[in-house]
């Protein structure tokens, strides 16, 4: 009764809806169609300059993408998004449970902290982090990347699980306990595979996180170490490489890949329960 | 055979057991000692610590002050996945992500069993609740009534000495709350563990239990059995809260009297309480023993009245009820078989009762003590 309610619905949409799906369609294309651009210029064959719609059709772009610098900005990016997605997953999942569970004193300070660096703006971040990280002589280091990425990360895992914790039942923890686990094995059983999906998109988010970050990375790279972002930004900015293009094409396929991994995710969470 | 299988329960004791939160007082002070085998009722409405009691009891809060025995050692120090307790919660707890066979398995496995023993022993405990062959269906494709057995099921399969239930059929239909209180008085019988089911449904305590200890305020009002609670309650909360009663407010004049001054009437009881004060009391009367007073059937010698107008008559299948209001405002409510023709709303009539029906109960002895501190709802 309800699915034929349903259908019949749908197939005699009102007007209100048609206007809807045409206003979000124009929406979507005037933010994605701009860089939709890329793409047919990441594979042109003019290697000189950027020129729109490409003289001709190659792959030197992305031949020049697989060596020298580009290639060791691209790993570098991978390596550092990598480290802190482990870092920030393992850290965010357990603030989450920690602020889920806890009462105390100067919580909401503790929380606010932890989420600032979304609110915060990033320049001044950035400016903050490589003055104190000029102190400990972080700058241009694998780590020093990987502990300023965590920063504008771990809100990324905590966000994501603090969510999906919200709708888990902490009762059965306790019943857990009641049939004999202990409070390891009661998370490993019984909260972990509930919060999964929060956990997997957290990881997700925190991977893009770093991954795309620029602002702190410009002012943290050193010509030995720079991440893809950065090389990016400094390639624009001094000979115009075209390169460039087939490196955001790069990025812009990690995140078309990495959402939809997301959404699928969560609906298939959402069938679970 | 019952006599060894009595043996199987735990008895557990609950010495001068407090909770509180900061300023908060949850419980008050409750000592109990319950037996191994009996099946006992934590009655009480909201914020009674009846659930604190519990929770208490299976570790899942901290004792502020007093002791938890389980068979004479103190349980308060053991982590709550080592207290060997089985427990129902009230919205059954079961585990979403795994099948009604695996929530029951869980604890075997904690327990390190041999997987084929595991696989029979879930199936006789899923088969003892009535679910043999639904073990592969995952929560959400059961109903409530079967959800509840599954936790039931879950929580007796490691043989547990002693099994808590915290309102276990607040959430399904009376039908079904009927035939489940039934069932669980079944596993009880079967089984020889000892019980402890907490509930605010005074219906649900009578059925089920051995004993009923009712909460309120933090504390035992009192503990005994259904006929003792219904007959010989100690205080006007176990009065009111423990089925339908007539209440009608007066005064004792002096110590140990069997005579409540109500208005111009004196009701009378057959004997003298020698603890009761003098001071402000009620007469409690079930609407059962209050009979309509018909020119064929007057008063008798051994019988109390009163006299007012009908205010309500109620029709109620094999029941009806005839509410009275008297000169004073009180309302007594009369509760016969129908058949009797009902008086019309407005016209004046008697009911009476026989004084040895009536009980009084000072109002002053506890709500002193109850007052002094402050009280609030888990």
């Amino acid at each position: 009764m309800k699915s034929m309610e349903k259908s019949l619905r749908r197939s005699s949409p009102s007007v209100g809806r048609i206007l809807l799906a045409v206003a979000a369609f124009l929406i979507a294309a005037w933010m994605i169609v701009p860089t939709l651009v890329i793409i047919p210029l990441s594979f042109s064959s003019s290697e000189a300059s950027f020129v729109f719609p490409p003289p001709g059709w190659s792959l030197a772009l992305y031949e020049n993408l697989s060596g020298g610098a580009w290639r060791d900005a691209a790993l570098n990016s991978i390596k550092i998004a990598a480290v802190v997605t482990v870092l920030t997953t393992i850290l965010g999942t357990a603030a989450a449970l920690g602020l889920d569970r806890s009462k105390f004193p100067g919580k909401g300070l503790v929380t606010g902290s932890l989420f600032a660096p979304l609110i915060v703006p990033t320049s001044i971040l950035a400016i903050g982090i490589y003055a104190v990280f000029l102190n400990w002589k972080l700058n241009g280091t694998f780590i020093g990347f990987v502990l300023a990425h965590s920063v504008v990360a771990l809100p990324m895992v905590l966000v994501s699980v603090s969510s999906s914790l919200r709708v888990f039942d902490r009762n059965q923890e306790n019943a857990a306990a009641s049939l004999g686990a202990s409070p390891l094995t009661t998370f490993m059983s019984v909260t972990l595979p509930q919060i999964r999906s929060g956990v997997v998109t957290g990881a997700v988010l925190a991977f893009l996180a770093s991954f795309d970050e620029v602002v702190i990375s410009l002012f943290l790279a050193s010509p030995r170490l720079q991440t893809l972002p950065v090389l990016m930004f400094s390639s624009m900015r001094r000979e115009l490489d075209p390169t460039v293009a087939a490196a955001a094409v790069v990025v812009f396929a990690l995140a078309a890949i990495a959402i939809p991994i997301v959404a699928l995710i969560q609906t298939r969470n959402h069938h679970v329960r | 055979m019952s006599a060894d299988r009595k043996t199987r329960g735990a008895g557990l004791s609950l010495r001068r057991l407090a909770k509180s939160y900061g300023p908060v007082h949850a419980l008050k002070e409750v000592s109990l000692d319950i037996a191994p085998g009996e099946f006992v009722t934590f009655l009480g409405p909201s914020g009674s610590g009846k659930s604190t009691t519990l929770n208490l009891i299976s570790g899942f809060q901290d004792v502020t002050s007093g002791e938890i025995l389980l068979d004479g050692t103190v349980l308060q120090d053991v982590k709550p996945h080592k207290r060997e307790l089985g427990i129902v919660f009230q919205n059954y707890a079961l585990f979403p992500h795994m099948t009604a066979g695996q929530n029951v398995e869980y604890s075997l496995k904690q327990r390190k069993i041999p997987a084929s023993e595991r696989k029979t022993r879930v199936r006789k405990a899923l088969e003892s609740v009535g679910l043999g062959g639904y073990g592969d269906r995952y929560p959400r494709e059961l109903s409530g009534g079967q959800q509840q057995r599954v936790a039931v099921a879950r929580a007796l399969v490691f043989e547990p000495r002693v099994l808590l239930m915290d309102e276990p059929l607040g959430a399904l239909d009376r039908k079904l709350r009927q035939v489940l209180q039934l069932e669980i008085k079944r596993l009880h019988r079967e089984l020889g563990i000892t019980f402890i089911f907490v509930t605010h449904d005074q219906e649900e305590a009578l059925v089920m239990s051995d004993r009923i200890a009712v909460f309120n305020e933090g504390l035992i009002e009192q503990v005994g059995t259904a006929s003792e609670l219904y007959e010989n309650p100690a205080t006007p909360f176990v009065a009111e809260f423990l089925g339908e009663t007539n209440a009608l407010k007066g005064s004792v004049q002096s110590i140990g009297s069997n005579l409540l001054v109500h208005g111009a009437t004196v009701f009378r009881t057959d004997g003298a309480d020698e603890n009761l004060p003098a001071g402000p009391a009620i007469l409690f009367v079930r609407p059962e023993k209050v009979r309509l007073l018909t020119e064929a059937k007057p008063v008798k010698e051994h019988e109390d009245a009163v006299y007012g107008v009908v205010r309500e008559t109620v029709y109620m299948g094999s029941l009806q009820k005839i509410l009275v209001t008297n000169e004073e405002g009180a309302t007594v409510t009369v509760l016969e078989a129908t058949g009797a023709p009902l008086p019309a709303i407005g016209s004046r009539v008697g009911v009476a009762w026989n004084i040895n029906e009536a009980r009084i109960i000072s109002t002053e002895q506890r709500s002193n003590s109850a007052k002094n501190d402050e009280v609030v709802s888990i």
